[in-house]
């Protein structure tokens, strides 16, 4: 957003656009590619984490585990066939995140690579 | 409309962008902000617009105090230095964005809206290319297009930071004629920036000469040409 500049937000307010509907009109459009990357990203992230979860949530079944805490807690249970799936499952997930991943970046590499177009 | 510039000085954090200047701008002019990179003539233009406040000093348009007055409200046409057209828009949602952006009691229907934006294609000579993206416009296009685009919302007054800065010579000097007859035609007080004395010279009734925060003198071009005011004005100008 910072290298895009402010010049098109601000090109809209002398035009009389209030601040909301500059955001709205000119600030999203230009970002929501950008946006939706993040936001895959994020997901993906979430969807791994461990630790963190581990520690910190006390991971209570079905309320505050994720799915390789579940994946263990299987596991560690000798439910082999229920740990197995759900990390299948979790490799469907990962791969289908790479998959949007990489279908965003071939096709909107020019706008996640935040260079100026014109 | 009759803009009168009073003391106005501005200071980003510890520098000084504009010591005090004055300058009364008559209506229907068009005035050149002519000076060398850093000298403050975009900081006065953006000022004017409403995007850039001033430290101390007064704005009056037509002898009312506009100094505090909202970008919105000020209702200047702003043409950017490199347009800043919005790119996932074609060329005639760039135009019609100030129509439509106006509040539900003042906003024109769709088919006034639609007649407009074509009589400013018309205007700009670019009837044909209403469905284009600015990225498959030249150079040239695109600087009429933001004219176009600052013309729609009916200014007050017109403001340009170095209109043809980023245009070819050959392409900038049909524009030059091209500015001089829309602001001829439409009589619009108008005021734009450059670091082209001959541009500055050929194409304003008025030129400002600025240096450094200040302004060095202020002038019809010939005035300046033959009188100019200081050693500054005298080198910039290669009198």
């Amino acid at each position: 957003m910072i290298e895009q500049g402010r010049a098109e937000e601000e090109a809209a307010l002398t035009l009389g656009a209030t601040g909301w509907r500059t955001f709205r009109t000119v600030t999203l459009p230009n970002i929501r590619w950008a946006l939706l990357y993040g936001t895959l990203l994020c997901t993906a992230r979430a969807m791994g984490e461990f630790g963190a979860v581990a520690v910190v949530s006390g991971k209570i079944r079905g309320q505050t585990a994720t799915m390789p805490i579940t994946i263990e807690m299987f596991y560690n249970e000798y439910l082999s066939i229920a740990a197995f799936s759900m990390a299948a499952l979790l490799t469907g997930f990962a791969l289908l995140t790479l998959l949007l991943k990489t279908a965003l970046e071939l096709r909107h590499a020019d706008a996640l690579s935040a260079t100026r177009r014109h | 409309m009759h803009i009168q510039i009073d003391e106005i000085a501005k200071e980003f954090g510890t520098t000084t962008a504009l010591h005090p200047v004055s300058l009364s701008i008559p209506s229907g002019a068009l005035v050149a902000l002519l000076g060398p990179s850093g000298s403050g003539k975009t900081t006065l233009l953006r000022i004017l617009g409403g995007l850039e406040f001033p430290t101390s000093g007064r704005v009056l348009f037509n002898s009312q105090d506009a100094t505090g007055m909202s970008v919105q409200e000020r209702r200047a046409g702003f043409v950017f230095q490199s347009y800043a057209l919005f790119r996932h828009m074609t060329v005639f949602e760039n135009i019609a964005y100030g129509l439509r952006a106006r509040p539900r009691a003042t906003r024109p229907n769709k088919a006034e809206i639609d007649r407009r934006v074509l009589k400013l294609l018309d205007l700009i000579q670019l009837p044909q290319i209403a469905d284009r993206y600015p990225t498959q416009l030249s150079g040239g296009q695109r600087q009429r297009v933001a004219l176009a685009r600052a013309l729609a919302i009916e200014p007050r007054m017109l403001l340009l930071d170095e209109p043809f800065g980023a245009l070819d010579a050959k392409v900038r000097k049909e524009l030059r004629q091209g500015l001089r007859d829309i602001h001829d035609e439409t009589g619009l007080t108008s005021v734009f920036v450059t670091h082209d004395q001959e541009e500055a010279m050929e194409l304003a009734d008025l030129v400002v000469v600025m240096s450094m925060g200040r302004i060095e003198q202020i002038g019809k071009p010939q005035d300046i040409r033959t009188r100019p005011a200081t050693e500054f004005v005298r080198e910039f100008i290669g009198a």
